[in-house]
C-alpha cells in the first residue's frame, strides 16, 4: 500500500532549520540594505540640502554686496530698516563764525542730501555740481586743490598762503582775514614776530547756484564740497564719493586759535594759517566738549584726526590715509536687535581703526584711545552685518547665516563676505570667506528712490 | 518543479534588490542634479563678478591704450595713445570727449556710435587664446644645476652655469640647432584661435552711455554676448572669435539652439563711471616728521625724496598703480535698462 509520491511530502528538520536561518538571513539582509539605502537616501538629501544652502548663501552674499538693502532696505520704508538715513540735526557748532549757526546737521552714508546738505547755513552746493565740475569740467580751476601741499599748520607760511583762494566759507562769509596774531609759546608768526591781523582779502559774494558765473566764479568750491560731504556722509562716504586724487583737507574762514580749548577744533591757528584737518564736530554727551576726528598729534586733547599718522600735519589723500587706517560703513543690525543710537552710528561713521602692524587702537565715544585686544573683536562685531539665511527652518536642516562687512583701506574698497553654516547633525562649524566687487556707496545711493544725491 | 521554483525565488530576489539599488541611484542623481543646479547659478554669478572687474579694467585701460596702428606709427612716427575718456588738456577739443590722441584728434569717429564713440558697444567673449603674444615656454629650469652623485666627474656638477638661453619661446626658433627667426611674427603675434575648453563660459559687452558713464552686462554662459537672435544675424560671419564662424553660423543657425543658451545664461547689468581722478603721485613726505615744538618743519622733504625715489617703501608709484583713471561708482541695475536716463536723459541702453 505504499504509495510512491513524485517528491517526498514533507522535510526534514535539519532543512526546515536550514530553511529557515536562510530565510532570516534574506530577511535581515533585506532589512539592512533597505535600512542602508533609507539612511544613505536621507544622509544625500541632508548634504544636499546642506550644499543648495551654502551655495544659496553666497547668492545671498552676493546679491547684498549689489544691493545693500541690510544697510539701507530700498522697499520697506520702515526707520528701523534705514537707520543711515538718519540726520543728527542739533550737533554744537561751537564758536561759530560770523554768519554761521550755532547748531550743525551731520548725516550718515545713506542720507539724502537734500536733508543734510542744503540751505544757507552749509557749506557747498550739494553734489550735482560736483558731478558736473568734476566729472566733465576737469580744466576748470575751481576743481583743483588752492592749497600748497608742502604747507603744514606747522610751518610758516614762507610761499605764502595760497590756500586763501579756496577757503570754505559759508555764501555770506567773503571777507577772510589775514591775522599774524599771538600764540604763546611761539609768540606771533607774521608779519615777522608782530602778528596781529595785517591784512584781508575780499572774495565777494558767492554767485547763486546753477547761474552762469557760479562755475569759475565761486572760490572755496574744492574746500566746501569736502566739508559738505564730510559732514554729509562720514568718512567712507567722503571718499566714496570724492575722486580719487583729492587731498582731504580744507581750510576754514579765520578764527583765532585757543591753545587751551578743544572747542574750536577748526580753527586755524593764531598766525590765521591753514590747520589741514577735516573736523566732524559733535558734543561728548559726557564731558559736553565737542569732540571732532582732528589732529591731536601736535594739540594733545580728546580728539582724532582723518589725517592721523600724517606726518607734520601735512595734508594727504586716500593713500596715505588709508595705509594704517581702515573705515567701514556701520551696518543697521535692525534684525538682531543690536542697532547703534544715532549718536554712535554719527560718531563712528566719523572714526576709524588704526591698525599699525603691531596693534590696533581706535577712539572712543569718551576721546580716550582704546589699544587692547578686544578692540578688534569688538569692531567687526560692530562693523560686520550677521543675517541668518532663513528665520525658520527644519531641525534637521543647517544653521546658516551671511555676513557682510564693507571697508576701506590702503586704498581699496573692499566687500567682504563670509558664509557660516552649523551641521545640525554633528554640530561641526565650518565657514567660506571670499571678497568681491559690486555696487559702491554712490552707486547704492543712485539705486534708491531715483537717487538720493538730488 | 523544485528547481524551477528555487531559480524563481532567487529571480525575485535579485528583482528586489535591483529595484533597491536603481532607486537609490535615481535618488542620488535626482538631488546632485538638484544641488547642481544651484551650482550651476553659483558659478554663474561668480563668472559674472569675474566679468565686472574685467569690464572696468578694459575701460580703465581702454582711455589710454589700444588705439596704436602701424599706419599710425608709419605717419608720425609716434606709438597712438588716448588720453582719457574724458580729456582734461584741452575741453575744447572735441568738447573734451575722448580719447584724444596725442595730437588731440579722436580715436573714433565721433558721431558714427561705434566704439569707442558715444553710443557705440564692444562685445568682449573672454575665451584664452591658444598661445598669447610673446608666449615663453613655462619651463622651470632652463639651467638647472647638476645634483646627482653619479655625476660627480662632470665639471658642470654642482656649478650654476647659464649655458641654455633662458627663456625660450613657444614657438620654435630652431634652438638648440641653429637659432632662426622664421616664426617670429607668430610669436609676437600669438595664436588668437580660442582654446576650446574655455569657450562659452563669460563675456561682457559695455555700451559707451556718455563721456565717461558706461553701461556693463556681464555674461556667463554660451550667448558669446550677442543680445538676442537679431543682433547675431546682424553681425554677418564676420564677428566670431578668431578661427570660429561668426554671426549664425556660430550658433549652427539654429535661433532654438541661441534662445536655449540665453535662458540657460547668466547676464548681469551694471552703470559705470569713468573718472580721470588717480591717486596723487605722493604727497607722503612734503615735512619731515617732527613735533610741532621743535624747529624744524622744513618743507624739503619732497626735495629730498621725489616722485619715484625710492629710498623708503612709501614713497614709489606703487602705492598708486592706476595711470589710466579711476573708477567713480559701480551700480547694480535691476535688469536691463530701457527708457531714458534719469540724470542724462540720453537712450539708456545696453
Amino acid at each position: 500500500m505504499n504509495r510512491h509520491l513524485p517528491f517526498p511530502a514533507g522535510f526534514t528538520l535539519v532543512e526546515m532549520l536550514i530553511a529557515l536561518a536562510a530565510g532570516a538571513m534574506i530577511v535581515l539582509t533585506a532589512m539592512v540594505g533597505f535600512r542602508t539605502a533609507t539612511q544613505s537616501l536621507t544622509a544625500a538629501n541632508r548634504m544636499s540640502v546642506h550644499n543648495e544652502m551654502i551655495g544659496v548663501a553666497m547668492l545671498a552674499g552676493l546679491d547684498e554686496i549689489d544691493r545693500w538693502d541690510e544697510w539701507d532696505d530700498r522697499h520697506d520704508t520702515r526707520p528701523e530698516k534705514r537707520p543711515l538715513r538718519q540726520v543728527k540735526s542739533d550737533v554744537p557748532n561751537p564758536e561759530p563764525a560770523p554768519g554761521e549757526a550755532r547748531t550743525r546737521r551731520l548725516g550718515l552714508p545713506f542720507t539724502p542730501f537734500k536733508s543734510v546738505w542744503s540751505g544757507t547755513q552749509h557749506y557747498g552746493r550739494g553734489w550735482q555740481e560736483d558731478e558736473r565740475m568734476w566729472a566733465v569740467s576737469a580744466d576748470n580751476p575751481l576743481t583743483w586743490w588752492p592749497g600748497c601741499a608742502a604747507e603744514t599748520f606747522a610751518t610758516d607760511c614762507r610761499f605764502g598762503r595760497s590756500a586763501l583762494f579756496g577757503v570754505s566759507r559759508l555764501p555770506d562769509q567773503h571777507v577772510v582775514l589775514i591775522d599774524g596774531g599771538t600764540v604763546t609759546d611761539r609768540k606771533a608768526w607774521q608779519p615777522r614776530d608782530g602778528g596781529g591781523v595785517y591784512g584781508q582779502i575780499d572774495l565777494g559774494k558767492e554767485p547763486a547756484a546753477g547761474s552762469a558765473s557760479y562755475r569759475y566764479e565761486s572760490p572755496g568750491w574744492v574746500y566746501n564740497q569736502i566739508r559738505g560731504l564730510g559732514e554729509s556722509l562720514g568718512w567712507y562716504g567722503m571718499m566714496d564719493y570724492l575722486p580719487a586724487h583729492v587731498l582731504y583737507s580744507y581750510v576754514g574762514t579765520h578764527r583765532r586759535y585757543r591753545r587751551d580749548s578743544q572747542a574750536n577744533p577748526e580753527a586755524t591757528d593764531a598766525a590765521g594759517r591753514p590747520i589741514f584737518t577735516l573736523r566732524s564736530p559733535y558734543e561728548d554727551p559726557g564731558s559736553g566738549k565737542a569732540q571732532a576726528n582732528l589732529s591731536s598729534r601736535h594739540y594733545a586733547g580728546t580728539h582724532y584726526n582723518l589725517q592721523y599718522w600724517c606726518y607734520g600735519g601735512a595734508p594727504h589723500a586716500i593713500d596715505w590715509l588709508t595705509y594704517y587706517a581702515g573705515f567701514a560703513v556701520q551696518p543697521s543690525h535692525w534684525r538682531s536687535g543690536r542697532g547703534q543710537s544715532l549718536d554712535e552710528l554719527v560718531f563712528h561713521h566719523r572714526n576709524f581703526i588704526n591698525l599699525n602692524g603691531t596693534g590696533c587702537e581706535e577712539m572712543q565715544p569718551n576721546g580716550s584711545i582704546a589699544n587692547n585686544r578686544e578692540l578688534m573683536t569688538r569692531y567687526l562685531e560692530r562693523t560686520a552685518d550677521i543675517q541668518p539665511l532663513m528665520d525658520m527652518r527644519p531641525a534637521d536642516w543647517p544653521d546658516c547665516a551671511v555676513t557682510v562687512g564693507r571697508y576701506l583701506r590702503n586704498c581699496r574698497f573692499s566687500n567682504q563676505v563670509k558664509v557660516t553654516w552649523m551641521d545640525p547633525v554633528t554640530g561641526g562649524m565650518a565657514e567660506l570667506r571670499f571678497n568681491t566687487m559690486g555696487t559702491t556707496l554712490r552707486g547704492a545711493r543712485r539705486m534708491r528712490e531715483g537717487g538720493l544725491d538730488r | 518543479m523544485r528547481g524551477i521554483t528555487r531559480r524563481g525565488t532567487v529571480l525575485i530576489l535579485v528583482a528586489g534588490i535591483s529595484a533597491l539599488v536603481v532607486t537609490t541611484a535615481v535618488a542620488f542623481l535626482t538631488l546632485v542634479q538638484r544641488g547642481s543646479s544651484v551650482s550651476a547659478r553659483v558659478l554663474g554669478e561668480a563668472q559674472c563678478r569675474t566679468m565686472l572687474h574685467a569690464a572696468c579694467l578694459y575701460v580703465l585701460e581702454g582711455s589710454r591704450l589700444g588705439y596704436d596702428t602701424p599706419a599710425f606709427v608709419k605717419k608720425t612716427g609716434q606709438h597712438r595713445e588716448g588720453h582719457g575718456w574724458i580729456d582734461v588738456r584741452d575741453m575744447n577739443a572735441n568738447n573734451g570727449v575722448g580719447p584724444l590722441d596725442q595730437f588731440k584728434e579722436p580715436v573714433f569717429a565721433p558721431g558714427s556710435r561705434r566704439w569707442p564713440d558715444i553710443g557705440g558697444v564692444v562685445v568682449c567673449p573672454m575665451y584664452r587664446w591658444t598661445r598669447p603674444p610673446c608666449a615663453i615656454s613655462p619651463r622651470m629650469a632652463y639651467n638647472p644645476i647638476i645634483a646627482d652623485d653619479e655625476r660627480r666627474g662632470d665639471p658642470r656638477w654642482g656649478r650654476p652655469y647659464l649655458t641654455q638661453p633662458d627663456p625660450l619661446p613657444v614657438v620654435d626658433n630652431g634652438w638648440p640647432a641653429e637659432v632662426h627667426a622664421r616664426n617670429w611674427n607668430a610669436f609676437l603675434n600669438g595664436d588668437s584661435t580660442p582654446s576650446s575648453a574655455t569657450m562659452g563660459r563669460a563675456w561682457f559687452r559695455i555700451r559707451r552711455h556718455s563721456a565717461s558713464r558706461f553701461i556693463v552686462t556681464c555674461g556667463a554662459g554660451g550667448t558669446n554676448g550677442f543680445r538676442d537672435w537679431e543682433e547675431v544675424l546682424a553681425a554677418g560671419s564676420n564677428k566670431g572669435p578668431a578661427g570660429t564662424l561668426g554671426g549664425p553660423e556660430f550658433f549652427d543657425g539654429n535661433p532654438r539652439l541661441f534662445d536655449s543658451l540665453l535662458a540657460a545664461e547668466v547676464r548681469t547689468w551694471y552703470e559705470i563711471q569713468w573718472s580721470a581722478a588717480v591717486v596723487p603721485l605722493y604727497f607722503h613726505y612734503f615735512v619731515t616728521w617732527d613735533s610741532p615744538d621743535n624747529k624744524g618743519h622744513l618743507p624739503y622733504s619732497y626735495i629730498a625724496q621725489s616722485v619715484n625715489s625710492s629710498q623708503s617703501n612709501r614713497e614709489t608709484n606703487r602705492y598708486t598703480p592706476n595711470p589710466v583713471g579711476t573708477i567713480s561708482y559701480i551700480q547694480r541695475l535691476d535688469g536691463p535698462p530701457s527708457g531714458k536716463h534719469p540724470d542724462t536723459g540720453l537712450s539708456w541702453d545696453w
